[in-house]
C-alpha cells in the first residue's frame, strides 16, 4: 500500500482572545495593515454593530420586515470588504452588512431591502455586486458563473462568495466547489461558521471535523481562521484573494465565530440555545477584542473612541432618516425590469392600472 | 404618528400578549427605549419606542392579547414639537401606495383566522365593518344575491353594542377553543351509546375506578382504540400501556391530566392518584408533561348531570369514553318486570383509524366488565 494523497487543515489566529497580537506592529505594517487601518477596522465593526441594533429596533416597531442580525460576524465581514478590490464581485448571503457597506452600499439601501423594497438591492455604487441571497448556498452557484466569466474574459478579478455553516450541507455548495476546482476559477469561498443554522448546532450539521476540509473534495485548499480576529481574517483573505487573482484557482476559508443574536427577528434562540454557551461567546467577540488591543497598546485615545462612536451613531441615524423619507415604490414598478420590451399583455395591465 | 400600532413581530404573526409594561401613562420616553415586553407564538420580544415623547395611553394590560395592527400605545400631541417625526414606513401589513395617477390606500388583511372567502360586500361596507370591528362572516346579508349591505353591518353593530364587548378567551379556554376546532376539522367521529347494568354494584362503589378498570379491560380486548393516529402519514401507533386522560372541570376551564400506565395502580393507589392529580389541577400546579401523552380519554360527567353525549376525540388519540348520570329503568328479568340501575355510556371513535365493529366490540367488553 502506498499513500497517494495527503491533506491537512490549518487554523490560524493573529489576535487571540486575550487581545494579544502574535506579530509585531512593524511586521503587520509590512503585510499591509498599518495603524490607521486598525482604527478603520474598529470604526467599520462598530458602525455595523450600531446599525444592527437600530435595524432590530426598526423591525420591532414595524418599520422594516424580518431582519437577520450580523451580531458576532463583524470581523470576518469587515475583512472581506477591506481585502477585495473594487473591480471584484461580492456574492453575499444575508448577514454581510459590513462587507457591503465597505463595498459602497449605503445603509439606507440595506434598510430598504429589509423594509421589503427591492430598490435597496439595486446598489448605487457597487453595481456589480450581487444582492442579498436568502436561499441557502444557492449563491455559491452564482459565484461559479461570475468566476467563469472572469476567466473567459481573462480579467484579473476575483469573486468572493459567503455562506454559513448550514450552507455547507447543501448540494449547491458541493457542486460549486467541484466546478470551481475543476475549472480552476478565481473564487474565494468564505464559510462563516457561526455555529448555528437557525436551531441546528454545528455538531449536528456535519460529521466533518472542519468545514474547511470540504474544499479538498473540490480539489483546492481550505483552511480555518479565527473569525473573531479581524487581523487574522484580513491576512488570510488577502492571501486567498491575491492567489486567486494570480490565477492559482479557488480557495476556501472557514471563519469560526459565533451568532450572538437570534437567527432573525422571527426567532428566539433562548428556546434552544444554552445561556452559558452564549455567555462564553460574548467573551470572544470581535469588536471588544480589537478595542482592547487598541486601548492596551495606546493606539487609540479615549477621545478618538468617543468621536468614532458618535460619528457612527450619526451616520446610522442619517441613513434611517433617509430610509424613512423614501417614497414608497409606485405599484406600476412591478411591470418594470422584467422585459426589455414590455409584452402586449403586460402593457394592457399597466394601462388598466393607470386608469384606475 | 401619535398611535403606535402593534407591528408583526415575527413573520405573519396575528397577535401578541402583553407580558410587561416598562413604562406607564404620563411617562416620557426616548427613541429606542424598551417600553414593553410582548409574547408571540414564537418568542418573547422587547419592543422599543419608535420615537421620543410622552405616553398618553396604553392599550391593554398585562395578559391582554393585542392583534397585529391594533393600537398598542398613544403619544401626546404636544411632545412632537417642531421636529416632525418620520411617518411610519409601510410594512407588509398596511401601506399607503402612491401611484403615478393617484393615491391608493391598500390594506392587506392579516391572516388572523376569520376567513372572508365567499363574503360579498363592497369596499365601503368592509371598511364600515372594520371600523365596528365586526367579522363579516357572521353578518346575515339582506342585499341582492347575498350581498352584505351597510344596514346589515349597522344592525349587527347595534346588537354588539347592547351585549357589550367581546371577551377574548385566554389560557386554558383559548387552548380548548383551538384544540376543539382542530379536532372538529380533522376527526371523523362516530359515537356509540349503550347502558351498563350496575344494579349489582355495592353501595358507594367508586364509579371512576370501575370505569378505569373496564377501559383497561376493553383496551386489552380491542387495542386499536388505545392508539395514536397520524393523519399526515396515514398510520397508527397502537400503545402497549393505557395512558388515561381524565377530563377535569375547573373554573379556569377544561383540563385533561394524564395518568401514565394507569394499569400499574391498585384500586386504592389509583383513587389516591386521581385525587392528587385533581388537586394539582385545581391549584394550577400540574406540570405540563402531565397534561399530554394520553392514549385514550375518560370524561365522567355523570356527577354533574347528563345522560349521553358525543364526546370529542382529540388527535392523535382515537377514542374517548363518556359516562353520564346513572338511572333506573324497568327491565325484564326471567319474565318479571324489575327496576334496575344503569350507567349510560357514550363512546366516540375516530372512524379513520377504527372500524365500527372494533368500537362495538370495545363497548361490549367495557359493559361486560362493568357488569361483572
Amino acid at each position: 500500500m502506498e499513500t497517494v494523497a495527503k491533506f491537512d487543515i490549518s487554523y490560524s489566529q493573529s489576535l487571540n482572545v486575550s487581545a494579544q497580537l502574535n506579530i509585531s506592529l512593524e511586521q503587520l505594517a509590512a503585510r499591509g495593515i498599518n495603524h490607521e487601518d486598525l482604527i478603520e477596522f474598529y470604526r467599520t465593526m462598530l458602525l455595523v454593530r450600531i446599525f444592527d441594533t437600530k435595524a432590530i429596533a426598526l423591525q420591532r416597531t414595524g418599520r422594516i420586515g424580518t431582519y437577520a442580525s450580523c451580531l458576532g460576524q463583524e470581523a470576518i465581514s469587515t475583512a472581506i470588504g477591506n481585502t477585495m478590490a473594487a473591480e471584484d464581485v461580492f456574492i453575499p448571503g444575508y448577514r454581510d452588512a459590513a462587507t457591503l457597506i465597505l463595498r459602497g452600499t449605503k445603509m439606507e439601501e440595506l434598510l430598504l431591502y429589509w423594509g421589503g423594497d427591492s430598490r435597496g438591492m439595486n446598489f448605487s455604487i457597487n453595481t456589480q455586486d450581487l444582492p442579498y441571497n436568502v436561499p441557502i448556498a444557492s449563491q455559491c452557484c452564482h459565484s461559479i458563473g461570475i468566476g467563469y466569466a472572469f476567466k473567459l474574459r481573462q480579467q484579473p478579478r476575483v469573486a468572493v462568495v459567503v455562506c454559513g455553516d448550514g450552507g455547507t450541507s447543501e448540494g449547491d455548495f458541493y457542486e460549486s466547489l467541484n466546478a470551481a476546482g475543476t475549472w480552476n476559477l478565481p473564487i474565494v469561498f468564505v464559510v462563516i461558521n457561526n455555529q448555528w443554522a437557525i436551531s441546528v448546532p454545528r455538531s449536528k450539521q456535519s460529521g466533518c471535523k472542519t468545514l474547511a476540509q470540504k474544499a479538498i473534495a473540490g480539489g483546492f485548499k481550505g483552511e480555518q481562521v479565527d473569525g473573531n480576529d479581524i487581523i487574522g481574517c484580513h491576512l488570510k483573505l488577502q492571501q486567498a484573494i491575491d492567489s486567486a487573482r494570480a490565477g492559482n484557482g479557488p480557495h476556501l476559508i472557514e471563519a469560526i465565530c459565533y451568532r450572538l443574536g437570534d437567527h432573525t427577528t422571527a426567532d428566539d434562540a433562548s428556546r434552544y440555545r444554552d445561556a452559558a454557551e452564549l455567555e462564553q461567546a460574548w467573551k470572544e467577540e470581535p469588536v471588544a477584542r480589537l478595542k482592547t488591543f487598541l486601548v492596551e497598546n495606546q493606539l487609540i485615545t479615549e477621545q478618538q473612541l468617543e468621536s468614532i462612536q458618535q460619528q457612527c451613531s450619526e451616520a446610522v441615524e442619517a441613513s434611517v432618516e433617509k430610509y424613512l423619507a423614501t417614497e414608497t415604490e409606485a405599484v406600476s414598478s412591478i411591470f418594470e425590469h422584467m422585459y426589455q420590451e414590455m409584452p402586449a399583455g403586460l402593457r394592457q395591465q399597466l394601462a388598466q392600472l393607470e386608469t384606475q | 404618528m401619535n398611535i403606535f400600532k402593534l407591528p408583526d413581530l415575527g413573520e405573519g404573526l396575528p397577535e401578541a400578549e402583553v407580558v410587561e409594561w416598562f413604562i406607564k401613562e404620563g411617562d416620557s420616553v426616548s427613541v429606542d427605549q424598551i417600553i414593553v415586553s410582548m409574547e408571540t407564538a414564537k418568542a418573547i420580544v422587547d419592543i422599543p419606542s419608535p420615537q421620543a415623547g410622552t405616553i398618553s395611553r396604553l392599550y391593554g394590560a398585562v395578559g391582554d392579547i393585542i392583534h397585529t395592527g391594533d393600537p398598542l400605545l398613544e403619544f401626546e400631541h404636544s411632545e412632537q414639537g417642531a421636529a416632525t417625526p418620520a411617518p411610519l414606513k409601510s410594512t407588509s401589513v398596511v401601506g399607503d401606495i402612491p401611484t403615478t395617477e393617484k393615491h391608493l390606500k391598500e390594506v392587506a388583511q392579516a391572516n388572523s383566522g376569520a376567513s372572508h372567502i365567499g363574503v360579498k360586500a363592497t369596499p365601503a361596507v368592509r371598511a364600515l365593518a372594520r371600523r365596528h370591528d365586526i367579522d363579516l362572516s357572521i353578518v346575515t346579508p339582506s342585499g341582492p344575491d347575498g350581498t352584505i349591505k351597510a344596514s346589515d353591518v349597522e344592525r349587527v353593530a347595534k346588537i354588539f353594542a347592547s351585549v357589550g364587548q367581546l371577551q377574548p378567551l385566554k389560557g386554558v379556554r383559548r387552548a380548548m377553543a383551538k384544540t376543539m376546532a382542530q379536532a372538529h376539522a380533522e376527526v371523523v367521529g362516530v359515537t356509540i351509546i349503550d347502558d351498563a347494568n350496575i344494579h349489582q354494584w355495592p353501595e358507594k362503589t367508586d364509579v371512576t375506578l370501575r370505569l378505569v378498570r373496564a377501559i383497561i379491560c376493553a383496551c386489552k380486548a380491542e387495542p386499536c382504540l388505545n392508539a395514536w393516529y397520524d393523519s399526515h402519514s396515514i398510520g397508527r401507533r397502537i400503545l402497549q400501556q393505557v395512558h388515561l386522560g381524565l377530563a377535569v372541570d375547573t373554573k379556569a376551564g377544561l383540563f385533561v391530566p394524564v395518568i401514565s400506565d394507569v394499569a400499574q395502580y391498585q384500586p386504592q393507589q389509583l383513587r389516591d392518584k386521581i385525587s392528587e392529580i385533581k388537586e394539582l389541577v385545581v391549584q394550577r400546579k400540574i406540570p405540563a408533561e402531565q397534561l399530554r401523552g394520553n392514549s385514550i380519554t375518560l370524561s365522567n360527567f355523570g356527577s354533574i348531570g347528563g345522560k349521553y353525549a358525543n364526546p370529542i376525540v382529540v388527535p392523535p388519540t382515537v377514542a374517548i369514553i363518556g359516562a353520564g348520570r346513572s338511572f333506573n329503568k324497568l327491565a325484564l328479568d326471567q319474565g318479571n318486570v324489575v327496576e334496575q340501575k344503569y350507567l349510560p355510556l357514550s363512546l366516540t371513535f375516530d372512524h379513520r383509524a377504527v372500524t365500527g365493529a372494533e368500537a362495538a366490540r370495545f363497548m361490549q367488553v367495557l359493559i361486560g366488565d362493568l357488569q361483572a
